[in-house]
């Protein structure tokens, strides 16, 4: 069946809050600063470094230090994971309604 | 959040409630793509399950169950699902810790364009917090297209690494 990492778990926990997944998207283009990533949010900047943090521990996002800025990228690793995961709890079903259909029409 | 999946089938609703009501025809189609189904055993009533197990192309030998709460014939079909070991007891999904141990399931057969409507909805049953965090995310990630999204950026990033 599907099959995939355990760190999957955090992925998808992670990817629960709406915030977080604003942050993936903003990041997809370009790597931010802290600063930078909190600016859209009425949010303290130690809620969006939780944020962060929790992102990090799923794998995520990593962070790099340039001088006194602390810059955020994105990682792809436990995103072609998740995708992968999404792709294939559907592509069950799909598989699984097809082989229905062929059912139904063979016992015709 | 609940997972949700419909397809047009052209075979009339009583033949397509009988292909999910009984045990030989779920023998013959039940199981997904590169399994196959060794065992099968339906009871089907209000209490009663549906035991399955599959044996995928590694050798690899899982199980499931239904437990059937609701039954109206031709026209839904209302169960909890979950992992199982051999002897029908739930156990946890081997893909993940925090997946729900049981997801409540509806299925609908409608009259459609002389053929039937199928539609199925998925969603976590009795869960706790990380259950439900886990299940959400999953399905929020797909329902904005983060599916699409992060398979393009695979593919972007993949030409990068």
């Amino acid at each position: 069946m599907v099959e995939c990492s355990p760190v999957l778990d955090s992925v998808f926990g992670s990817l629960s809050d709406s915030t977080r997944r604003d942050i993936l998207r903003r990041l997809v283009n370009r790597e931010l600063s802290i600063s930078e990533i909190a600016e859209p949010y009425d949010m303290s900047l130690a809620a969006i470094s939780k944020h962060l943090k929790n992102m990090e521990k799923a794998r995520l996002i990593y962070k790099r230090r340039d001088g006194k800025n602390i810059f955020v990228r994105l990682s792809p690793v436990a995103f072609r994971d998740a995708s992968d995961f999404l792709k294939s709890y559907r592509q069950i079903w799909e598989e699984r309604l097809d082989s229905l259909e062929k059912y139904l029409s063979e016992e015709q | 959040m609940e997972f949700s999946i419909s397809r047009e089938l052209d075979s009339p609703r009583e033949t397509v409630w009988k292909a999910w009501t009984t045990q030989e025809a779920l023998y013959k189609w039940w199981g997904p793509k590169e399994c196959t189904i060794t065992d099968c055993d339906l009871d089907l009533r209000v209490g009663g399950t549906f035991f399955y197990g599959m044996e995928f192309s590694n050798g690899t030998e899982m199980w499931g169950i239904f437990k059937f709460d609701e039954i109206i014939e031709n026209e839904k079909l209302v169960y909890r699902v979950s992992f199982a070991d051999k002897d029908r007891n739930a156990i946890r999904a081997p893909f993940s810790e925090t997946w729900p141990l049981e997801t409540l399931n509806t299925v609908t057969f409608e009259d459609h364009n002389g053929g039937t409507r199928l539609h199925l909805v998925s969603a976590p049953h009795n869960a706790n917090e990380h259950e439900i965090k886990t299940f959400n995310g999953m399905f929020e990630s797909m329902k904005v297209g983060f599916g699409g999204t992060m398979m393009q950026l695979a593919a972007y990033l993949k030409g990068e690494i």
